[in-house]
């Protein structure tokens, strides 16, 4: 038998590419990595519907798994009204960096008071909050330093009071569902030292 | 521990998805080529960890996972099955599931390795060798092959293997001999001398070591399994480059018909319980897909693009898992 030419072959025989060639390329990778991305966040997002919760947040057991994820102290309101419940019912960090302690109402299932902080933010992640629309938003003072307080309304219509300031290293938060007295009361006696 | 296993697994399997997805979108067809995204897929998933820790520690924090990350595997621990997070589950079931992988292959390959193919019953003098010998030196300036030792077994089943990671040989039995005609035996040498020109029994080993690194792994199994039938398609485009397709399809199906074949141009029998018989019926119908290929597909040529691919690839599989914490 005649031995064939060496290796006609697949080295010989490369061609040139042509510009289709390489914007099929281009787009082809493109449209695997849009793919991809899509299905991982989908899938990212997976347990966090399951939970009823926004995407990236944890939901923890404890005060002091909050103070782990944030490595701060989370106040707790030394003023508590006798109507709320305690433990929190909820406790929700997100990103190591925003934390909301959530409160019911003793004898119901709705939550009327929610505590929250950013650390190093100048605002606490909405991932930790309820959603809500602002009524309203006037200039205030919280333990000795500018803040604002809010009118709220969730999406169920109910009327909250919110109050914000911030300290060199956080964002505190307050809302409640109650009187704008009650609130301030709470916001005022939010204390880390007697913890 | 069982975090970062579970970070490696993850990583494999969307490398081998994004690979696997590429070749067919860009019907990648020439065997270099396949094999370099391959191998992206397979070591890509090892470095990049470290890289990305390296580069970029801010990652590992926890406002990474919750607001850039695609997919961060620690939000699945916060379902939790009998107290357990579900991404340890997952990652304690498929890390079962690679190990189980790897010792499927690595058990054989060491029994071979220990107990040796070549050296202690070779014949020394057998009235085939001469010819043999003849044939080998002819065929190896074909495939541009270096020079090869040749061991001739005395053994009535089929035993035809390239080995030898420094000084490459030619293994083959008298029960090869007796089952393939001239030219059979002609495309099963240039077939073996192919694996020889372009080292493959070395990337044998290294897949080996690789494997047993990511033993954990299923997908890095499952992609190292398919890098050694990329070899082999590498290895059965030499042959058709010299023009012995038709003569090499039917080796194939001879060597896959007899009984205790020990080859890579034929997949091994394994009879006995149900999942044994699945997986050989499986493989008979790869070795069929394996003929069919060589008969009817005409040599692969060269898009041109290959490094290009490899390189956008790599790019994008870096920036893809960069967002996978």
């Amino acid at each position: 038998m005649t031995a064939a030419p060496a290796h006609p072959t697949v080295e010989a025989s490369a061609t040139r590419p042509t510009a289709i060639a390489w914007l099929r390329t281009v787009l082809g990778l493109a449209a695997v990595l849009v793919v991809a991305a899509g299905a991982l966040r989908t899938i990212d997002a997976v347990p966090t519907l399951a939970m009823g919760v926004a995407r990236g947040v944890r939901r923890v057991d404890s005060l002091a798994a909050i103070e782990r994820y944030t490595t701060q102290r989370m106040p707790v309101p030394m003023y508590f009204p006798d109507t709320l419940g305690w433990p929190p019912s909820d406790l929700l960090v997100f990103g190591g960096s925003s934390a909301s302690m959530w409160f019911r109402q003793r004898h119901s299932r709705e939550t009327w008071l929610i505590v929250a902080m950013g650390v190093g933010q100048d605002r606490v992640a909405p991932e930790v909050l309820p959603s809500v629309t602002s009524l309203q938003t006037e200039p205030t003072s919280v333990r000795s330093v500018p803040g604002t307080v809010d009118r709220l309304r969730d999406a169920d219509g109910v009327t909250w009071y919110q109050l914000v300031w911030r300290s060199p290293h956080a964002t505190w938060l307050v809302r409640y569902r109650g009187t704008l007295d009650d609130a301030m009361l709470i916001a005022n006696s939010l204390d880390q030292r007697g913890r | 521990m069982l975090d970062t296993l579970g970070l490696l697994i993850l990583y494999g399997c969307v490398a081998a998805c994004l690979v696997e997805a590429l070749l067919r979108i860009w019907r990648v067809r020439d065997p270099g080529e396949r094999l370099a995204l391959r191998g992206l897929s397979l070591v890509a998933p090892l470095l990049l960890p470290g890289v990305f820790y390296v580069l970029a520690p801010a990652r590992s924090a926890d406002a990474f996972g919750s607001t850039r990350a695609l997919f961060a595997g620690d939000h699945w621990n916060q379902l939790a099955v009998g107290g357990v997070g579900v991404a340890s589950l997952a990652t304690v079931a498929l890390a079962v599931a690679g190990a189980l992988l790897y010792l499927r292959d690595a058990v054989p390959f060491l029994g071979d390795t220990v107990g040796g193919l070549a050296d202690h019953d070779a014949i020394e003098t057998h009235p085939a060798l001469g010819p043999l010998r003849q044939l080998l030196d002819q065929l190896t300036p074909l495939v541009l092959a270096p020079p090869m030792a040749l061991v001739l077994l005395d053994r009535a089943w089929p035993v035809l293997l390239c080995s030898g990671v420094d000084r490459p040989t030619l293994v083959i039995s008298t029960g090869t001999l007796d089952r393939l005609d001239h030219d059979q035996l002609r495309a099963a040498l240039t077939h073996e001398l192919a694996h020889a020109a372009r080292r493959d029994p070395l990337t044998s080993w290294l897949l080996m070591v690789v494997r047993t690194l990511a033993w954990f792994s299923p997908a890095t199994q499952v992609v190292a399994r398919q890098i050694v039938q990329e070899l082999e398609y590498r290895a059965d485009v030499a042959v058709a480059g010299v023009g012995d397709s038709l003569a090499l399809g039917r080796t194939i199906a001879a060597l896959a018909d007899a009984p205790d074949t020990q080859s890579d141009l034929a997949a091994p029998r394994t009879p006995g319980a149900l999942w044994r018989r699945m997986m050989a019926r499986a493989e008979r119908a790869a070795i069929g897909d394996r003929c069919e290929g060589v008969l009817t597909q005409p040599v692969p040529m060269r898009s041109g693009l290959g490094p290009l691919r490899v390189g956008l690839a790599g790019l994008g599989l870096a920036l893809l898992l960069f967002f996978v914490v």
